[in-house]
């Protein structure tokens, strides 16, 4: 097991697509940088514009501006940001979601199973598949907020500008949020890491029913999609505060919509992994390798 | 000594039979050859000798232990199974690599030496997809040999191969023979069997219509 799991991690962090798909995770970052970098620079030489004739200094540490409603994960309105939650699916997908059925469909399955056999086989695959997936999720998003970092002090967010945060009283681990921000954000990159991984797992447990390794990648961000349209169905009322049901609006530390909150996100993330891990090592291990 | 028994297996896919009530033993130190039409039931009995698919009745059992009950898939065995299949954006050499981790029964050397029995110690570094058909058939035999596993299951090993890849698998086959291998292969080339095969299988039909001990008279 030790040595088939070591040959598929290899193989799953060391092709091609997963580079790719750090790239454009890590471009997107860049983007969301770019952008919010270029708004506080005009904030400064405003402020300096506005004061110079003033015989005081502006404050740097303006609790407005910190790190943590401007890394990627922590504001919901640059083109980057945006765009990295909403194809993050495809993201997670992309390095090694569709291995399994390219190697059903070549042959290659057949040769690894006979000599791992099928449970080692299986996990093997499913741990790798996991990893690539959470890793292409994380890794831009450590990336942008190291990168952030670099521009935006790490000024604790007061609740006074909680606008400016859209973290709200009754958003998810907001107490948090205001008293020790890091470990809010080491938070949500764990979700995000599990949600990552567990989006190319579902990837993985449809190469079961669908052949084609294009469509297996897809997928994911299908069901994300297929999910946040149901919450169509759901938020009928104007009056109730409903909770978020889309991983493409709960993964994000900033709150875009309804309010995340952990039932839904350990509802989901459970349900996923008990789809997926029963379609990998039951379902079609107990199917004929042809 | 390794042995095959098979006890009446059937194997039924969409109500149509493709192995209808098959018995036999095979030994190792022998090679037997499949032959027969296309949708014979060569490949299905390899694919049931290898464990990849259940009889639907009978039962194959290897050395005593009965496959899909007792064992998952054989212990020791190589094959090469239709067309070889290897991942395109390794070389030869990593691919065999891969393969031969996952039992470490094969070491780097070992590898090596093969790429070089099969005739690719030149192309080892090339990648997979710029192989010829003729340079994937002889790293899927690098593959089932590397190993030298108790058992050998070919299926058209001589598939795209030239004159002298033939006579290559030929040597090959001979000499895991003489190492105490059970060997069995399919081939559309009865010349081939004639001169490799102790004992030939004719299918039709997913059944044995003819066994005979092959005498290997070379041709006049």
């Amino acid at each position: 097991m030790r040595n088939i799991l070591k040959m598929e991690v290899k193989k799953a962090l060391g092709n091609k697509y997963f580079i790719i798909s750090l790239f454009i995770g890590c471009s997107l970052s860049m983007l969301c940088l770019i952008y919010n970098a270029g708004v506080y620079q005009d904030y400064l030489q405003l402020e300096h514009y506005v004061l110079q004739e003033a015989d005081y200094m502006i404050n740097p540490y303006h609790a407005v501006f910190t790190l943590f409603n401007h890394w990627i994960g922590g504001e919901g309105y640059s083109l980057g940001s945006s765009l990295f939650f909403f194809i993050f699916p495809l993201l997670t997908a992309l390095p090694y979601g569709w291995s399994y059925c390219e190697e059903k469909r070549n042959g290659y399955a057949r040769m690894t199973v006979v000599l791992a056999g099928k449970k080692a086989y299986f996990l093997s695959k499913y741990i790798a598949v996991f990893f690539s997936g959470a890793l292409a999720m994380t890794i831009p998003l450590i990336f942008s907020l190291l990168s952030t970092a670099m521009f935006f002090p790490a000024v604790t967010p007061v609740v006074l500008y909680d606008v400016h945060y859209s973290v709200f009283y009754q958003s998810l681990m907001s107490s948090l949020y205001y008293t020790m921000p890091f470990l809010y954000v080491f938070l949500y990159l764990v979700i995000d890491f599990l949600f990552g991984g567990i989006l190319g797992c579902i990837s993985l447990a449809a190469c079961a029913f669908i052949k084609y390794k294009v469509i297996n990648v897809i997928v994911p961000m299908l069901l994300c999609l297929g999910i946040q349209w149901g919450g169509r169905f759901l938020y009928v009322s104007t009056d109730k505060a409903y909770k978020e049901i889309s991983p493409l609006l709960f993964l994000r530390g900033a709150q875009t919509s309804h309010k995340a909150s952990w039932d839904v996100i350990l509802g989901e993330f459970v349900l996923f992994l008990i789809i997926t891990l029963t379609v990998t090592m039951i379902w079609e291990r107990k199917h004929e390798i042809y | 000594m390794t042995y095959i028994k098979a006890e009446h297996i059937t194997k039924i896919i969409r109500h149509q039979k493709v192995l209808n009530d098959l018995s036999f033993t095979m030994e190792s130190g022998n090679i037997y050859g499949l032959c027969g039409i296309n949708g014979s039931g060569k490949t299905m009995l390899m694919r049931a000798l290898l464990g990849l698919i259940h009889p639907t009745s009978g039962t194959i059992s290897i050395d005593g232990a009965v496959l899909g009950k007792d064992i998952e898939f054989p212990k020791s065995v190589g094959f090469l199974l239709e067309n070889p299949a290897f991942l395109d954006r390794y070389s030869g050499f990593q691919n065999l690599m891969l393969l031969a981790r996952i039992r470490e029964i094969a070491s780097k050397e070992t590898v090596t030496n093969w790429l070089e029995q099969v005739g690719l110690s030149d192309a080892g570094k090339k990648k997979y997809k710029k192989y010829s058909l003729g340079m994937k058939q002889r790293l899927g035999i690098a593959a089932a040999l590397m190993e030298q596993p108790d058992i050998i299951i070919l299926d058209e090993p001589t598939n795209a191969l030239d004159a002298s890849g033939v006579a290559l698998v030929m040597d090959l086959v001979k000499k895991e023979k003489e190492r105490g291998a059970l060997v069995i292969l399919s081939c559309h080339d009865a010349d081939f069997l004639k001169k490799t095969a102790d004992e030939i299988l004719e299918m039709a039909a997913g059944e044995f219509t003819k066994i005979s001990p092959n005498s290997k008279e070379e041709p006049k």
